[in-house]
């Protein structure tokens, strides 16, 4: 559980499987998370202007905008750029690592991964 | 009548994607109802929480088996071989299925052997898979012993059990895929025959082997046969791996050799052995270098570093290594890069050498 008396980390949620990102919300909050969610990129952009989550949980393969060009146009934004992303993916493979050097993203979690990993690396993200 | 095309790296990344996410929303969504995050459940219904969570934990095993064996058959399966302490595998292992053990009694034999080059995940998937495979077929009281010693030019890691054994005409199909689900159909819950199809490939893919002997009711015993670490080797293998990954026209492949003697005399402790001293520092170095950067350790006090760079990068990298480790200071760097030094690793390892020092870090 994420204890501690000050207002609880608010993760973005960005994931295009509607019912994988109902569990992911569900069990955060179970987690004492605030969740905001969205179903692409595009929609994520949308959510980021209007509220600024303190980690970014990001789906790779994803339709209208994927992870990897959003994360790559959060890296360039003048207020975004900060922003801690976990990159979470069913995709296999070559490259991840390289993946994730060069989003500079906090983890890169493989699907179905078990909760406590992911939970452990929001709470490494979050500053 | 043709052999089926291989499936494109592409085409399993893909499937890849399309099997996990459901899965984790099936595993996930298990999780919280059996958290009673959902709300309170009855023993019954827990009972039934757990079966599905196995099952799903069965099928993720078994869709990571199929997209490991189409990998391994497409050529796309890239291994990040190491100088690797088979023991330490063993033991994480071990920790990992006492779960699983019930009553069954796991004991280790491990002689002191010489380290392998193995990928760790990799290792450790072969042999977590066989002692699994011998508990599924062990009976509640019945005893698994892992030796590892050397056998030549090998290190031997025998799973031995007193399980059900296997009939002499079952061996020959044993590496086959689905041929275990026909063999135990009626007798033993669970098993595609897939898991020692991907052992198999991935201890061949270390030019190593798989051997089994068994007796029907009596046990059986798979050793796996891996090759002992040869730095020529090593150097060899991965140069090769950086010489087929992706790479921008202007990028070179960068050989740094960081000469450690002047390090050791700062980090004197009689209590350490030499190679342990050598091992910290590869552990420190990695924390400063990309993850598909390659780190070896060659005859002290020699530590390698090879990367895909533009030409400027190997100083920039040797530069950023000084600053950043407590013993920076003290180390000493040499740089080659190829094509302009030369084709093989061997030839940028030893102009590297000879030029540690001659170039003036901030």
């Amino acid at each position: 559980m994420n204890a501690g008396t000050k207002a609880a980390p608010l993760v973005l949620v960005v994931d295009d499987d509607a019912g994988l990102r109902r569990v992911l919300q569900a069990t955060l909050e179970h987690y004492r998370y605030r969740v905001l969610t969205a179903g692409d990129g595009l929609e994520a952009l949308q959510v980021l202007e209007q509220k600024r989550p303190d980690v970014i949980l990001l789906d790779i393969d994803m339709p209208k905008l994927d992870g990897e060009t959003l994360a790559l146009k959060l890296r360039s934004h003048p207020d975004w750029h900060a922003i801690p992303l976990v990159m979470l993916t069913g995709l296999s493979g070559l490259g991840d690592q390289h993946l994730m050097a060069t989003l500079g993203a906090a983890a890169y979690l493989q699907k179905p991964c078990p909760p406590e990993e992911l939970v452990s690396a929001i709470q490494r993200a979050v500053p | 009548m043709s052999a089926p095309t291989p499936l494109g790296d592409e085409v399993l990344s893909r499937l890849s994607h399309e099997l996990r996410t459901p899965l984790m929303s099936m595993k996930w969504g298990v999780n919280l109802l059996i958290e009673n995050a959902l709300g309170p459940t009855t023993r019954k219904q827990q009972e039934f929480l757990k079966t599905m969570e196995a099952s799903i934990d069965h099928l993720t095993s078994l869709i990571t088996n199929m997209l490991d064996l189409a990998k391994i058959e497409a050529g796309h399966m890239r291994l990040k071989r190491q100088r690797l302490d088979v023991a330490a595998v063993i033991e994480a292992v071990v920790r990992t299925v006492h779960p699983l053990l019930g009553y069954r009694r796991l004991h280790t034999e491990l002689a002191p052997v010489p380290p392998v080059f193995g990928d760790a995940t990799t290792l450790f998937q072969v042999a977590l898979n066989l002692v699994a495979n011998a508990i599924k077929f062990t009976a509640d009281d019945g005893c698994i012993t892992i030796h590892v010693a050397q056998r030549q030019q090998f290190v031997a890691v025998a799973v031995e059990d007193n399980g059900v054994g296997m009939a002499p005409e079952d061996l020959p199909k044993l590496f086959h895929k689905f041929t275990q689900l026909e063999r135990q159909e009626g007798h033993h819950p669970g098993g595609a025959g897939l898991g020692l199809v991907v052992c198999k490939e991935l201890v061949e893919l270390h030019q190593g082997r798989i051997e089994v002997v068994s007796e029907l009711r009596r046990g059986t015993t798979f050793t796996v046969l891996l090759p002992i670490y040869l730095e020529s080797v090593a150097l060899a293998a991965r140069f090769q791996e950086l010489m087929t990954a992706p790479r921008k026209p202007q990028d070179v492949i960068g050989l740094i050799a960081v000469d450690l003697s002047g390090a050791w005399a700062v980090t004197e402790d009689t209590t350490q052995q030499p190679h342990q001293h050598q091992d910290e520092f590869i552990q420190q170095i990695r924390q400063h270098v990309r993850p598909r950067d390659v780190v070896l350790p060659m005859t002290l006090p020699w530590v390698v570093v090879m990367i895909i760079t533009s030409p400027d990068g190997p100083a920039l990298v040797a530069q950023r290594l000084r600053d950043a480790l407590p013993q920076g200071a003290q180390l000493r760097f040499g740089m080659a890069t190829h094509p302009a030094d030369g084709p093989t690793a061997d030839a940028l390892f030893a102009t590297a050498q000879q030029r540690v020092g001659l170039l003036l870090l901030r």
